[in-house]
């Protein structure tokens, strides 16, 4: 009984400790430009590098990562620039970072004023703990 | 009895504490980036063959373009075109046609392509259109063919 008691309050002392460190919110992780993608062409693709850094302690999977794509020119379409969704979840570890390549997709039909210009991106993406 | 009970109490403590933890784990990440477009360049037109004109015939005119671009382009269309006053031969008297050209050959990056126009000299063509070369100013609608 009492041995028992002894591990009781063991465990009690030892779980609050450790969720607290399991429990603490993760930070948000950061993506960001590698080197620079250039060439979109109607009906072509780009490859955009991105470097994804976990600040945790912890590993983090990465179960999404999209990208809302921004119009340099009002007389260049809304969606004549696209960027594909991150199609595998990945894990970065702990306080490190992983490059992964994006596709960017212009459609066909984009008019010249479609030219030349530079498409601002917005990324955001969810983890989890692995 | 009160032994198994403190052993059950604990184990239960270490589960609820393990549940929670897993369920408030996860992030959420965001960042900015760029991507650009190209500019592009024109193709130029230039003649291959064509020959053999007399008045009331047509011809095969091949010209030549070219893809100054780094992506594969398509031509759309080569207009309808005739040619200017040349000495003592009317304008007009040779007209070109891109009716029946096969544009489904893509240009390669910085590549060429011969393309097959139709030229026809009128019959009512005077005989100062002997012996000359007409010059047709074409000009052709090319897309990109990338993929």
């Amino acid at each position: 009984m009492r041995r028992a008691l002894i591990a009781l309050a063991t465990l009690l002392v030892l779980t609050p400790m450790s969720s607290a460190a399991d429990n603490s919110p993760a930070k948000a992780f950061t993506i960001a430009d590698v080197g620079t993608a250039t060439g979109l062409v109607p009906g072509g693709t780009v490859t955009r590098k991105v470097r994804v850094t976990n600040p945790n302690n912890q590993d983090i999977r990465v179960t999404s990562l999209t990208t809302a794509v921004g119009r340099p020119s009002t007389s260049c379409p809304a969606n004549a620039v696209t960027v594909d969704p991150l199609a595998v979840p990945f894990v970065i570890a702990k306080n490190a970072s992983a490059d992964v390549s994006l596709t960017v997709r212009m459609v066909a039909s984009a008019p010249n004023a479609c030219r030349n210009l530079t498409f601002p991106l917005t990324y955001s993406g969810t983890a989890i703990k692995p | 009895m009160r032994k198994r009970t403190a052993v059950i109490a604990a184990v239960a403590v270490v589960a609820i504490g393990g549940g929670v933890a897993y369920a408030a784990w996860s992030s959420t990440g965001s960042g900015s980036g760029t991507v650009s477009s190209t500019t592009s360049q024109n193709s130029s037109i230039t003649p291959v063959s064509g020959s053999g004109l007399y008045p009331g015939v047509t011809v095969d005119a091949v010209v030549s373009i070219n893809n100054p671009n780094d992506y594969a382009v398509k031509v759309n269309s080569i207009a309808d075109s005739s040619s200017s006053v040349n000495g003592t031969c009317a304008a007009g008297t040779v007209t070109t046609t891109s009716a029946t050209t096969d544009f489904s050959p893509v240009i390669a990056a910085h590549g060429t392509q011969n393309y097959t126009l139709k030229a026809k000299m009128n019959a009512d063509a005077s005989d100062g259109c002997k012996s000359i070369t007409f010059t047709v100013p074409l000009n052709a609608q090319l897309v990109s063919a990338a993929s």
